[in-house]
């Protein structure tokens, strides 16, 4: 019996290694530069926002870049992840109607994929931090806190949106609306000291945000970030995570027969 | 150990018919969901060993019937016991990526069907050589043929020896020669300890493969019996319906 689940563990993290080799090179297939555009297209958005907006800030900001590449990482990943399991059951309905395979494999699959893109963005933004001579801390070791909260926050956001996706195709449109949005309410390439305080408020209170600042701090000033907003973010994720698993396993027997 | 015998019940499955759901999704639930039961209270046992064919019209539930015995849909109400691994080869070359080589699809089809990694290193050459796809195999699915690619994914599905085999329509693949070594595997795949099931509208092929018969019509079980008894009565109503149609037709000829 033990041997079965065994058994059934191994192919399964052999179909979840299959599904990220296979979201990887979809991704690149057919172009010259394939995995470099990974590097690539952070470093030109870098490069240009550096440009426009690093002289308004540079008393708030001393390190414009650094501090854009980290917000940039971060707001990526749960952009891309959650985007990726939002539409992981709809995109592989063909498969999931005609064999047996656990439902949620190709959205923690997804995720995954997305989360190796995210460390080689992470490989960008400490190129950088090199070039631009940025101190490096012990204590940025400690961002694996936040980064886990992120992984945390974007599985349980992409397992709701990847039930909801299936009830209704125009989420799929409302939530590329919100993801840009939400670029601009994380003060990715600004400060949060230049938004008027009643406002400020609120978009503190934003999860991804508090991510971005926490990873900031660490990875930047080499500072603990304040425990309350390390708790907050961290409860936040844990709730939206356990909701997600909630929906999930409640409609999860349904989907086939609805996609 | 296992597969001594595998029994289900299943009740009021209801599945929401495409229309249903757009129109449901443009109301925003304001239309009422009407129920279509797909298979309705259907409950048997198949021993371990026993050749199933499962016959009905059109519609009747047959293939959502195999669908839920094999996991892919799950049954709103009742349940299915099972006791063995299955071999469903419902689809060949589900989850086929057009830009992976032949070698890469084998082990991502392979994966998606629930095989282990080991497993797959060990049949490779074999499925490729059943395959007949050869040098092949290194490019890109996306340039195969229909035919290559069928026997690629009928060369992968049924590397396995499974407990419970599940069929529909018995698949003839390929070219001709293909077709006979197809046939041939799937024989030696229903061996004598393989659970059979098969659903097909070649009443002859049923009676061939299978010694028991189950009739579904309007998702409900019609009749269980030994296979010739069922066949025989399905083929003397389908005659019947078939003429009371044409006598209907009839007047409109002058």
């Amino acid at each position: 019996m033990t041997l079965e689940i065994l058994k059934k563990g191994s192919s399964e993290n052999f179909l979840l290694k299959q599904i990220i080799k296979k979201n990887f090179t979809s991704k690149y297939k057919d172009s010259v530069l394939g995995i470099l555009w990974s590097f690539f297209n952070p470093l030109i958005t870098m490069v240009l926002l550096t440009a426009i907006f690093s002289t308004f800030f540079t008393k708030s900001i001393e390190n414009f870049p650094v501090y854009f590449m980290a917000g940039r990482c971060v707001i990526d990943f749960f952009n891309s992840g959650t985007k990726i399991a939002m539409t992981s059951i709809k995109r592989n309905r063909a498969i999931l109607q005609k064999i047996y395979v656990p439902r949620y494999i190709f959205a923690i699959g997804g995720i995954c994929s997305e989360f190796l893109n995210f460390l080689m963005s992470l490989i960008v933004m400490i190129a950088i931090m090199i070039v631009t001579k940025a101190p490096f801390y012990l204590m940025s070791l400690l961002s694996i806190i936040p980064i886990a909260t992120l992984v945390i926050l974007i599985t349980g956001v992409g397992l709701i949106l990847a039930i909801l996706c299936t009830k209704f195709t125009d989420i799929e449109y409302l939530y590329k609306i919100f993801t840009s949005l939400l670029v601009y309410a994380c003060a990715i390439f600004y400060p949060m000291s230049i938004v008027p305080q009643p406002i400020r408020g609120y978009m503190e209170l934003n999860p991804v945000y508090g991510i971005i600042a926490e990873f900031r701090e660490l990875v930047m000033y080499g500072r603990f970030p304040s425990l309350k907003l390390m708790l907050t973010t961290f409860i936040f994720s844990i709730v939206l995570f356990i909701i997600g698993i909630i929906i999930f396993r409640r409609y999860q027997n349904k989907i086939t027969s609805e996609i | 150990m296992r597969n001594v015998s595998l029994s289900f019940k299943i009740t009021n499955d209801k599945i929401d018919n495409l229309k249903e759901y757009v129109i449901r999704t443009l109301n925003r639930t304001k239309a009422k969901k009407t129920d279509f039961k797909a298979t309705d209270n259907v409950s048997f046992v198949i021993f371990k060993g026993e050749k199933v064919g499962i016959i009905g019209y059109n519609g009747a539930g047959k293939s959502t019937l195999l669908k839920i015995i094999s996991g892919v849909y799950s049954p709103d109400e009742g349940q299915v016991i099972i006791n063995g691994n299955i071999a469903p080869l419902l689809s060949l070359g589900a989850g086929f990526d057009k830009n992976y080589s032949g070698r890469e699809n084998i082990f991502l089809n392979g994966a998606i069907l629930g095989y282990d990694e080991e497993f797959l290193r060990e049949k490779y050459d074999e499925i490729l050589e059943f395959s007949e796809l050869g040098e092949f195999i290194n490019v890109a699915v996306k340039n195969y043929s229909s035919g290559m690619l069928s026997k690629l994914g009928f060369s992968i599905a049924t590397i396995v020896e499974p407990d419970i085999l599940i069929l529909d329509e018995v698949l003839g693949v390929g070219d001709i020669n293909f077709r006979k070594k197809s046939k041939e595997k799937l024989q030696s795949l229903m061996a004598s300890n393989t659970t059979v099931l098969l659903v097909s509208h070649s009443i002859s092929e049923i009676r061939s493969i299978c010694d028991k018969a189950i009739w579904i019509e309007n998702g409900r079980v019609r009749e269980i019996g030994e296979v010739n008894y069922i066949c025989d009565k399905y083929t003397e109503e389908a005659k019947n319906a078939s003429k009371e149609k044409t006598k209907k037709l009839k007047p409109k000829r002058f």
